[in-house]
């Protein structure tokens, strides 16, 4: 070729580069860093594990801090703004954000499950669904739920989801549990490992899902006796398996690196700096009764004596001197080492719901005289039981002894919570059920028994934070009407975005249920 | 090569036509050293006729007998105009700088004359770029462009340098100015290492990476009808560097070589201290409110009782030993003692050369650094090549070659467990720091191993480890690897050329953070709090980036004498790009059990699990494009763009979109006659419109998919695999349908005057830019079950002027020449609308009690919204802060109840003056600089609130005082009681309630309960560059082989005046990175340095 041709062919291969077909060239627009699509088999965990988060951190601090079991270390700051009832406007927004993003997780879950037939994993995604905006609707109230999750084209681009009065919410509840009950089918594809929660185990399922369908009526019992009446009236006439011993909802953690409670990694995160200490309100009444589960739930100052040290709810702002954590049983001690067995702070479950639990919410639909059986005493003794018993390896790993054992020592040595009102008013039956319920959720179900208390008002001995700005005497016994947090504050992710958005609420305003 | 498209500038100008009477001229064009010039254009005036220098600077021309008048037009230098009279000339080019007219680089790197132009350009020389010596061909641009806003996070080697022409356009994607080298688009990677700003390693741009010495010139674009050739990449205006290539006759003594050599070293300081007060010294309060103690040994506060000279123990009581210190101020920047001294060599080697038919460039040069904080540094390497040869027949090619390798060290800012400035900033203000670079002493010590063999930490500080172990621990290296170039093969013949260009640009990038094994347990237990002997295993992460884009442009340009009055211009072309980036980052965190052996840096080492993420971005366009210009006379310039543009960002049905520009000018002095014309000797009006329209990010309009779970909670994760169990979830963010491109219309008026034969130029511009249409991740609420959804979501603002003035006062025939030089940039940002119900969108910003750097309807871009205290408007008028009388908050002022908009990080103006002398081969040149508005957010100052050594937390000695001006709510009323607030004056007539410093400065700045009040006035007034330069004569070494030489003294970013309020940073100073548009937010952030030194360059 002379120098010309070389020079013309040179060129024309530049302008093949110009002008190179396009469609095809153009066509690199499927994101090659996710998957299109998932397996039932991957969601379902994920699902769980986002909802275990939040109940696990968020929740759990939020809730043992406002249900008056822990209280801010003086030797760190963590959690000042929760002492003073002053998280701000996006204290609460981590949870939410979790929580609905769990849901999410669910809602697709249920529609991939329907089109691969497979019922009891839609039947588990109603079920934590239901669970979950039990726990949004009774942080946050009025919250968005019948045009929630659609945000995708798909699904309708909802972007602005309206918010749904709570009534709305709990049908909802209910109705997601109904179309569970009807789904569930032992004989169809059942989940294995898969299940974080119950291993696939559909007759657990069962038995969650009529725990939870009784929880939800309890919950209304005082804004709507005629609707919780009527429903677990209608329950029971099912012949309805609750959660017994052995059967409690929760996630196992511990078993890898970074797959430990997300409690103790989030102290980890914070470079196992100890925020969170006993507070007197709860642990005073526990030395007081002698309660054995205060070794479960605290640690003494020195390991194997008796020497429980707590501070007044909120008076972080002193010299630091030695105070009790909570125990490696419920993860809030950032030390993941402790002399009993394989129990490290960084092993222990997330609990969603518990037999103890369980045996309360019968005891008290029982004592309300819905249920058809006057059997309220026994089985508010079975669920104190229960609560013992469920930490019976860990009685066993402490101290040689059982739980049963310790249960029994601990009825025998106290005449008061043996004086169960059996023919009493139900308020005082109520008193003696819900103190008792939440003596069982110290430190691990405290969002749960922060929210009985806004429900009951038990116990009734909770105090104003030394460090409250909502006005109150710091320190003294809380009395009805005084500002104390009954509520989560909406998000700025919801209140700057949803053009749907009701209006800010502050901490102290009362969500529907919460008559008292 | 320059002078070959000099000349094709010229044949648009320039035709040729017999006359039947005529003479012939003859002579020689030099250059400023007295070189011979090729290519410069010679033209007789009144006609066409005309002709170009050879590669000797020699021409010879038939002019009509008539004619005696020949105008001689070069790039660089002023037009000059000769009248003949039949004896040979020799003309000398006089360069000028600031001058308006002769030939600006436009968009795709075509040569134009500045006069055709309607729309505002700035070109600088390598001179005036490179006279501070900065380290920076991008950051060396500060102060000499209006419209330009240039921000330098560190200003010395390294850093990032953000670089935005009129104003920020995009709510969420890069608003930095496009970086052209000889047309070609570079990669200006950000090698930061974390968008959120709160713990970012700072390792540069890769534009900064550029080494001014290798930069013939660069003209800036700074609007869109500027850069709207360029397509969607030219939107936010574009910086067109040119590079030096070789010269026919380069020598001046017969040598067929042109060899420069350059030497600089520079030192730098850090440029400003916190000023830490000088009263109280180390302690905190004691258990009755108001009373301080000198006894806090663990701690990080200067809360103590006011000083006393007297010896006072501190620290960890370790084997019944204790340090002693006078307790009396280290002076107001203790934190001095902890820098070093940077050093910086830099060396440049360029030789070029040619012969008739080829030239060449070849440049080396090196950068080897060391950062004021100890071993920290950079090391930078660049090598050019730049080609040019004529293959016969009208065909001619051209090659660049630039290689660029650059190495890092540099510390961690923020709140990382690295983070250096944190840790140096909670040392107490009387506790000395130099003695602690010892760590053999057992009380500096991070790992001590006590007597029973328990390792331990010895240092005083519970909360911020050793600064020194810290620098030599937290290891952070990038190294980089950048190849960028073009290959051009062209045909021109007469009045047509066509080239086919191929850029590309590869990157390859690689970080490495080393974290240490740390052990958290003290050795004096007494006071310490009791941690237990948990050990911190350390960890290891690598991240890995290669970029590589490709472009190919095949253009055509064609130029025609239309008649006497009417040229024309015409430029056709098509254009592909290609953009791929790639990364794989892996870690094994300290968080997730770390590495299996400590000190051990490898993926083969993990005690928990190694972690590992890709990912890969694809983006490719094509275009066809067009530009027409017509003129009349060289009077009347009308210039016509179009473009048309296909994205792979955008969905098929959507992927195309057009559109179209226009833009004249009009030198109205042409018009003038007679004794105006020597007081305005040049006179243009510009006008031009203009849109560009630009794609979305890769797979914004794509739906959520699904990806292995980490599950978060504010600080810990849980990592899956769950016990084996393998899991997806959903992705919070998701596309829309019929996304539109976005949409920037840009008007632009103005005017560029030279008065006094160019002894005063003057440039104003106007410009009007909507930007609609915008494409970003608009926050969904998180009820929706996503996070963000990409749509079209608004509509951004900016309108602004922009002045140059220059002016010679002094110009002597003995030597003397005093040139003045000053811009003035303003520019009014807004966001005009965004999607209903979004009211805004969060950029970034610390999240600090809802903090946020937000875009906000009716705001400037770049807000922030923070909480603040509350105030209540009198009946008077006056504000009043709202205290509280009860409750934990006694005496101090109630928080806002939600986040409120504050003022922006948008300068209301920006301004530079300078000033050139010169005499006989001296000069001296002078630069300041100035932004005037804005806030940053400074986290050092909140931590020196905290820690009580910040001047402001002296307030009333420390005492109780009332809050000045402050009322409080009457019992009652006010919120929650149904009665509206009655307020009363917070004061002791009043029954009112008192404050401690403490708890305001503690519990409310320092732990940004207020962070509103963390927000700092960012004006400042800087002296961005002096320098002392002096060219030997060259009568002292004409025997010698050196063809010139010079030596001088210089400094840059040297001095900085801060508002009065600022006792604590740079205002420059942030830890957003280049890109992110959450600027204006310092998280304790590396300190920016001041440099001075010393050059010499030679020529052979």
């Amino acid at each position: 070729m002379s120098i010309n041709k070389k020079l013309i062919f040179a060129a024309l291969t530049g302008i093949v580069f110009g002008v190179s077909s396009c469609q095809k060239f153009l066509n690199v627009n499927t994101n090659p860093n996710i998957a299109q699509t998932a397996t039932i088999q991957t969601l379902l965990p994920a699902a769980q594990l986002l909802v275990g988060t939040s109940l696990g951190v968020d929740l759990e601090i939020d809730g043992s801090f406002f249900a008056q079991y822990w209280t801010q270390s003086p030797g760190a700051s963590q959690y000042h703004n929760l002492d003073q009832y002053s998280p701000g406007q996006d204290g609460f927004s981590t949870p939410w954000t979790n929580l609905y993003a769990a849901q999410e997780n669910f809602f697709q879950l249920y529609k991939l499950a329907d089109s691969v037939k497979a019922p009891n994993y839609m039947a588990i995604s109603l079920l934590m669904q239901a669970y979950t905006f039990q726990l949004i609707t009774d942080g946050w109230g009025n919250v968005p739920c019948s045009q929630a999750l659609k945000g995708q084209y798909a699904d309708g681009h909802l972007v602005n989801p309206s918010y749904d009065a709570q009534l709305q919410v709990y049908d909802t509840i209910l109705s997601y549990i109904a179309q569970a009950n009807a789904l569930i089918n032992p004989s169809s594809l059942t989940p294995t490992g898969d299940d974080l929660i119950y291993g696939g185990k559909m007759s657990n399922w069962q038995a969650f899902a009529n725990t939870l369908e009784l929880k939800a009526y309890i919950r209304i019992s005082q804004i709507n006796s005629g609707m919780a009446q009527a429903g677990i009236t209608a329950l029971y006439a099912t012949n309805p398996t609750f959660i017994a011993p052995g059967q409690e909802a929760f996630i196992a953690y511990g078993f890898g690196a970074a797959n430990e409670n997300p409690l103790y990694a989030e102290m980890v995160g914070l470079s196992f700096t100890q925020n969170l200490v006993a507070s007197n309100t709860c642990l005073d009444t526990m030395i007081a009764e002698n309660d054995p589960r205060i070794n479960i739930f605290y640690e003494p100052l020195t390991q194997g004596q008796n020497n429980f040290v707590g501070l007044p709810q909120g008076l972080y702002g002193i010299a630091y001197t030695g105070y009790s954590y909570p125990s490696v049983f419920v993860a809030g001690d950032s030390y993941n080492t402790q002399p009993w067995g394989t129990y490290r702070s960084g092993n222990a479950p997330v609990n969603f719901m518990t037999s103890s639990e369980s045996l309360f919410l019968q005891a008290e639909a029982a004592a309300r005289g819905w249920t058809g059986r006057s059997n309220d005493d026994t089985l508010f003794f079975e669920a104190i039981s229960a609560s013992f018993g469920y930490y019976s390896n860990q009685f066993l790993a402490q101290s040689g002894t059982s739980g049963a054992t310790q249960y029994a020592n601990y009825i025998a040595g106290n005449s008061y919570w043996t004086q169960y009102p059996t023919t009493g008013t139900f308020a005082q039956k109520q008193q003696y059920i819900i103190t008792q319920k939440y003596f069982s959720m110290c430190g691990n179900q405290g969002f749960e028994a922060w929210t009985e208390w806004r429900r009951t008002g038990y116990p009734n001995w909770f105090v104003i934070s030394e460090s409250s700005i909502l006005g109150g005497t710091p320190g003294a016994l809380y009395t009805t009407g005084t500002p104390y947090p009954r509520r989560f504050t909406y998000p700025s992710s919801e209140s700057t975005v949803n053009a749907n958005f009701p209006g800010l609420q502050p901490i102290t305003s009362q969500v529907w249920w919460d008559v008292l | 090569m320059k002078r070959i498209l000099l000349l094709f500038a010229l044949l648009l100008t320039v035709g040729a036509r017999g006359f039947a009477q005529t003479h012939v001229v003859t002579g020689k064009i030099l250059d400023e050293n007295g070189l011979g010039y090729p290519g410069a254009g010679i033209t007789v005036k009144g006609t066409q006729l005309g002709t170009v220098t050879d590669v000797n600077g020699d021409f010879s021309l038939d002019i009509p007998d008539a004619n005696h008048v020949l105008v001689i037009h070069a790039i660089g230098y002023a037009e000059q105009t000769i009248t003949e009279s039949g004896a040979p000339l020799t003309i000398r080019l006089a360069p000028t700088a600031r001058q308006l007219e002769g030939a600006v680089v436009t968009a795709l790197g075509v040569k134009r004359e500045a006069r055709s132009l309607g729309y505002s350009t700035t070109t600088l020389s390598s001179e005036d770029l490179t006279a501070g010596e900065g380290t920076s061909a991008l950051s060396d641009l500060a102060g000499k462009v209006a419209g330009a806003n240039v921000s330098s996070t560190t200003g010395g080697p390294g850093g990032d340098t953000r670089v935005v022409l009129r104003g920020e356009k995009s709510i969420l994607k890069d608003n930095n100015a496009l970086i052209v080298i000889d047309g070609v688009i570079m990669n200006n990677y950000d090698r930061t290492s974390d968008g959120s700003g709160l713990a970012q390693i700072d390792f540069g741009n890769s534009a900064n990476d550029l080494d001014p010495d290798e930069i013939e010139s660069v003209t800036v674009l700074s609007g869109p009808a500027a850069a709207a050739l360029y397509g969607s990449a030219g939107a936010n205006g574009a910086i067109m560097y040119t590079t030096k290539k070789g010269k026919h006759n380069a020598a001046s003594k017969n040598s067929k070589m042109d060899v420069t050599f350059k030497s600089t070293y520079t030192a730098s300081d850090v440029l400003k201290y916190p000023q830490y007060q000088t009263q109280f010294g180390e302690g905190a309060p004691g258990s009755t409110p108001g009373t301080y103690s000198a006894d806090d040994r663990p701690d990080n506060f200067s809360w103590g009782p006011a000083f006393t000279g007297l010896l006072q123990p501190w620290g960890q009581v370790i084997n019944g030993q204790q340090q002693v210190k006078p307790y009396s101020s280290l002076g107001s920047t203790p934190e001095s003692q902890f820098f070093n001294r940077g050093k910086d060599l830099q060396n440049f080697v360029s030789i070029s050369g040619g012969n008739e038919a080829s030239t060449y460039y070849l440049s080396i040069g090196s950068l080897n650094s060391s950062g004021v904080i100890p071993l920290t540094g950079n090391n930078r390497y660049s090598i050019r090549f730049n080609g040019h040869t004529d293959l016969g027949n009208n065909f001619y090619s051209e090659v660049n070659v630039n290689y660029i390798n650059s190495n890092a060290r540099a510390a961690a800012q923020g709140q990382s467990t690295g983070g250096i400035m944190q840790a140096l900033l909670q040392v107490p203000v009387d506790q000395p720091i130099a003695p602690s670079a010892n760590q053999s002493v057992k009380f500096n010590s991070m790992n001590f191993i006590d007597s029973t063999g328990v390792h331990r930490f010895g240092y005083a500080g519970d909360f911020a480890a050793n600064p020194f172990w810290m620098a030599q621990n937290y290891v952070n290296n990038n190294k980089t690897d950048h190849v960028l170039g073009d290959l051009k093969l062209g045909y021109k013949k007469g009045d047509f050329n066509v080239y086919d260009r191929v850029g590309i640009d590869v990157t390859d990038d690689r970080s490495t953070y080393e974290t240490p094994e740390y052990y958290y347990q003290s050795v004096d237990q007494s006071s310490y709090y009791p941690y237990y002997p948990y050990k911190n295993n350390g960890g290891f992460q690598q991240t890995d980036y290669t970029g590589m884009r490709f472009q190919n442009d095949l253009i055509g340009n064609y130029t025609h004498q239309l008649s006497d009055n009417f040229g024309l211009n015409v430029l056709a072309g098509t254009n592909t790009t290609i953009k791929n980036d790639e990364s794989l980052e892996a870690l094994i965190s300290s968080k997730t059990s770390g590495l299996g052996q400590a000190g051990f840096y490898s993926f083969q080492n993990n005690a928990g699990p190694l972690q590992a993420f890709n990912n890969l971005n694809q983006n490719r366009s094509q275009s066809v494009y067009a530009d027409i210009s017509l003129n009349y006379q060289k009077e009347i310039y009308l210039d016509l763009t179009a473009r048309n543009e296909w994205s792979s960002t955008l969905e098929q049905s959507h992927d195309s979109y057009f559109y179209p520009g226009a833009n004249g000018s009009w030198i109205f002095t042409e018009r003038l006659k007679g004794k105006i014309k020597d007081i305005i000797n040049y006179g243009k009006f510009r006008i031009g419109v203009a849109s560009v329209s630009s794609g979305a990010i890769p797979y914004a309009n794509n739906s959520a998919g699904y990806l292995q779970s980490s599950i978060n909670s504010s600080f810990g994760s849980i990592v899956t695999p769950f016990n084996g169990v393998p899991t997806t979830q959903i992705t919070n963010t998701f596309g829309p349908i019929g996304l539109k491109p976005e949409l920037t219309n840009e008007y632009e008026v103005g005017t560029d005057l030279s008065f006094l034969k160019n002894r005063i130029t003057f440039k104003f511009t106007y410009y009007d830019d909507l930007t609609h249409n915008l494409i970003s991740p608009v926050p969904t609420p998180p009820s929706s079950g996503y996070l963000a959804n990409y749509i079209n979501v608004g509509t951004v603002s900016n309108k602004g002027e922009e002045i140059s003035l220059s002016g010679t006062p002094i110009s002597t025939k003995w030597g003397l020449k005093w040139d003045l030089f000053g811009t003035y940039t303003h520019n009014v940002n807004d966001v005009v609308s965004l999607n209903s119900g979004v009211s805004q969108i969060t950029l970034g910003g610390g999240g600090f009690q809802g903090m946020g750097i937000v875009a906000a309807v009716g705001h400037p871009l770049g807000t922030f919204y923070a909480s603040d205290i509350s105030y209540e408007q009198g009946s008077n008028g006056q504000w009043h802060a709202i205290i509280a009388n009860n409750g934990a908050l006694y005496g101090l002022p109630v928080p806002t109840s939600t986040a409120v908009l504050k003022g922006s990080y948008q300068p209301k103006f920006q301004a530079s003056w300078g000033t050139d002398l010169s005499y006989k081969g001296i000069t001296l040149h002078v630069l300041f600089t100035t932004k005037q508005g804005g806030e940053f957010y400074d986290q050092n100052k909140s931590l020196m609130d905290f820690c009580g050594s910040s001047i402001e937390s002296t307030t009333n000695n420390r005492n109780p005082l009332y809050w000045p001006n402050s009322v409080y709510v009457q019992t009652g009323t006010g919120p929650g009681t149904g009665t509206p607030a009655v307020y009363v004056p917070n004061d002791a007539l009043h029954n009112g309630s008192t404050y401690l410093p403490y708890n305001y400065w503690v519990t409310q700045v320092g732990q940004n309960v207020l962070p509103a009040q963390n927000l700092v006035n960012a004006s400042y007034v800087r002296l961005q560059e002096i320098k002392l330069g002096y060219k030997i004569p060259q009568k002292y070494y004409s025997k010698s082989p050196f063809g010139s030489l010079e030596a001088g003294l210089f400094g840059n970013n040297l001095l900085l005046w801060t508002a009065k309020s600022n006792k604590y940073d740079d205002p420059e100073e942030n830890t957003s990175g280049a890109t992110s548009n959450a600027q204006g937010f310092n998280y304790s952030a590396t300190p920016s340095l001041r440099n001075y030194g010393a050059y010499i360059k030679v020529t052979f």
